[in-house]
């Protein structure tokens, strides 16, 4: 037989499904908190970092071995010095494109830390997010033309 | 349930939300500095690298001139 509940009990539920639903809400804010715009940014700043050493690194291992090739390659001297100078041209590229990266970065984090500390609007954040991804596949792509396929980002 | 049974609940319930509030304060907290930790770590991996790629670029070059020469002078 199911006990009548009487009106203290009605009223102890509906506190308790407010209280509940305050614990829900609670836990939706800390998530939404955990997910915020200046640890997206910090991430992506790391992620860049990570990519872009990743990659020149593998450029590095790769510069010596296929200078070595063209140079081994040549008919003779003038056509090897050009070979080597055409390459070393779409190089500078790949030089230029990894330093405008680690600037970009540090921007960046120059950035975070204004916004961190309230001197700059969150708003900006996710732009800067979105120039550096595109630094780096700039990066890869100038990789990829002086030689070197790392595929994309 | 009395009056006393919803002070108890209210109570036990309040504490729990707290608690929770507390701990995600402090996961989140935590994430926060390990995700600076890692950022300044790969700025700093990533500013050696820089400081370096030009030395790094200019020995290979200097290999492979090496190579040409000695392929041709000894040609020669």
């Amino acid at each position: 037989m199911i006990p009548r509940r009487r009106s203290t009990d009605r009223w102890g539920w509906l506190l308790l499904m407010a209280l509940v639903g305050l614990l829900m809400f609670a836990g939706a804010v800390s998530l939404a908190g955990c997910a915020d715009p200046i640890m997206a940014t910090r991430s992506a700043i790391a992620t860049a970092s990570s990519v872009q050493h990743d990659a020149v690194d593998q450029f590095k291992a790769w510069d010596r071995p296929h200078q070595l090739e063209l140079a081994r390659a040549a008919a003779d001297m003038t056509t090897g010095a050009a070979a080597l100078e055409q390459y070393r041209d779409k190089r500078k590229a790949v030089v230029a494109a990894a330093k405008d990266l680690y600037a970009s970065n540090r921007a960046a984090e120059v950035a975070t830390n204004m916004v961190e500390a309230g001197l700059q609007s969150k708003d900006k954040l996710p732009a800067i997010v979105g120039a550096l991804m595109k630094q780096v596949n700039e990066l890869l792509q100038a990789i990829r033309l002086a030689g070197l396929d790392l595929g994309g980002f | 349930m009395d009056t006393v049974d919803i002070v108890d609940l209210v109570a036990a319930i309040v504490g729990a939300v707290a608690k929770a509030g507390t701990q995600a304060i402090a996961l989140h907290g935590a994430n926060v500095e390990a995700v600076k930790a890692a950022m300044v770590a790969a700025l700093d991996e990533q500013r050696t690298q820089i400081m370096t790629i030009d030395a790094d670029l200019a020995a290979n070059d200097a290999a492979a001139d090496k190579e040409l020469h000695d392929k041709f002078d000894k040609g020669q």
